[in-house]
């Protein structure tokens, strides 16, 4: 059932995220997700989707113009990533340790 | 029905103004939002505090729950909360257009406020794309894989393709929410978290397996039978290892879209339990033979 991840144009993108053209325009811009391809215009990898809609929703419901969102996803992303490669080095010391 | 006392939830009084309310909401929802926290309970504690807020910043909604609430506490609910009678829920029509929610309020709010005032606008809307978190065996990663997975009431047949990586989305199409209206239903993301191995860690690509080697095989070297994810292989030890040495075996790690990564083997040194008398002599041996100093960088 799985199928195979396919690419997205930009007014693709922001009509499946029900999102304006230039909403998402600013969110490439802001670094939020970033295109597959630019040349001669902008792809993007299907699964771009549920970052997008992420955003919208913080956006949303935080009142938070795209530059917080931006900011808030990366340091959201960061800690989550630290906090799993914290748990794999205790797991790498434990066998060390143990 | 359970009476929700929308003040509670938000931490504010009951005769708090609107910017208090607003500043209350806008903490908690900050705190629970699931899209950034860590909190287990962030989904249902964020719809909790939406709802009450939803509740509480409108005028006309709040006199009717605050209307409601007296009578709540005058008795009138007993245990559970029942409308009073010939209760009709909430009539007005403002309010409704910034409304936000996905329409999965408690039936607390539908039945005070009714889910009329939710029809934002007519025609197809798709439902949302939703993406969950799918554990996988390390083991799973090394061919194809057919997995089932529950997502609510469904349970789902996929298939995992070798090599993917921790982190990574699978997309199953029309098998997010469902649309409204004839809309389209949203797609589903599995998002990929490689679960923790008994033998094996992760870094990347790569695997890293720890091996108990003995003294004398750490000194003299040989071979030792070392796990990988498709079997045991055999593994030349050098003469003179130290501890925490890591000897790489070349595409034995995870599958890669590219090339498959490797798999390395940290030797760890390990004393025996026990030593009878015997091997206390010999170690005496060895002790009077070396003229080894491990701290002589202290000196």
């Amino acid at each position: 059932m799985s199928n195979r991840i396919r690419s997205l144009t930009l007014g693709e993108l922001s009509q499946r995220v029900a999102l304006p053209v230039a909403t998402v325009t600013e969110i490439v811009e802001l670094g939020i997700i970033e295109p597959q391809a630019r040349d001669p215009h902008w792809l993007f990898d299907e699964t771009v989707v549920v970052v997008v809609s992420r955003a919208a929703r913080l956006h949303r419901d935080l009142a938070m113009d795209w530059n917080g969102v931006a900011l808030a996803l990366e340091l959201a992303e960061d800690n989550q990533r630290l906090r799993r490669e914290n748990e794999a080095l205790r797991r790498r010391l434990a066998r060390l340790l143990e | 029905m359970e009476f929700k006392d929308y003040y509670r939830i938000l931490g504010v009084e009951p005769d708090a103004d609107d910017k208090v309310i607003k500043s209350a909401y806008r903490k908690l929802a900050r705190q629970y939002h699931p899209d950034v926290s860590s909190d287990d309970d962030a989904e249902s504690k964020f719809k909790e505090v939406s709802e009450a807020y939803h509740a509480l910043k409108d005028p006309e909604k709040r006199a009717e729950y605050d209307r409601l609430r007296q009578y709540q506490q005058g008795g009138g609910g007993g245990g559970g909360f029942q409308p009073p009678p010939g209760w009709q829920g909430f009539q007005g029509g403002s309010g409704g257009s910034d409304f936000q929610g996905e329409g999965d309020f408690s039936d607390f709010f539908e039945s005070l406020f009714g889910g009329g005032f939710r029809q934002r606008s007519s025609g197809p809307r798709p439902g949302r794309d939703l993406e969950v978190e799918m554990p996988l065996f390390l083991e799973d990663t090394v061919a194809d894989t057919r997995k089932q997975i529950r997502v609510g009431e469904r349970t789902l047949n996929v298939t995992i393709p070798a090599g993917t990586g921790d982190n990574e989305r699978i997309r199953l199409k029309g098998q997010g929410a469902p649309g409204a209206g004839g809309g389209e239903a949203g797609d589903l993301y599995l998002r990929v978290r490689l679960v923790p191995h008994p033998l094996f860690d992760v870094d990347g690509h790569d695997l890293i397996v720890t091996v108990p080697v003995a003294p004398w095989e750490a000194a003299l070297g040989g071979k030792v039978s070392v796990p990988t994810l498709s079997g045991r292989i055999s593994v030349t030890l050098p003469a003179n290892s130290q501890n925490g040495r890591r000897l790489r075996l070349k595409g034995k790690g995870l599958n890669g879209k590219k090339a498959p990564g490797d798999l390395y083997a940290v030797l760890k040194v390990v004393m025996p339990d026990h030593n009878d008398e015997h091997s206390q002599a010999l170690w005496r041996q060895l002790a009077e033979h070396s003229g080894f100093d491990p701290r002589a960088d202290w000196e």
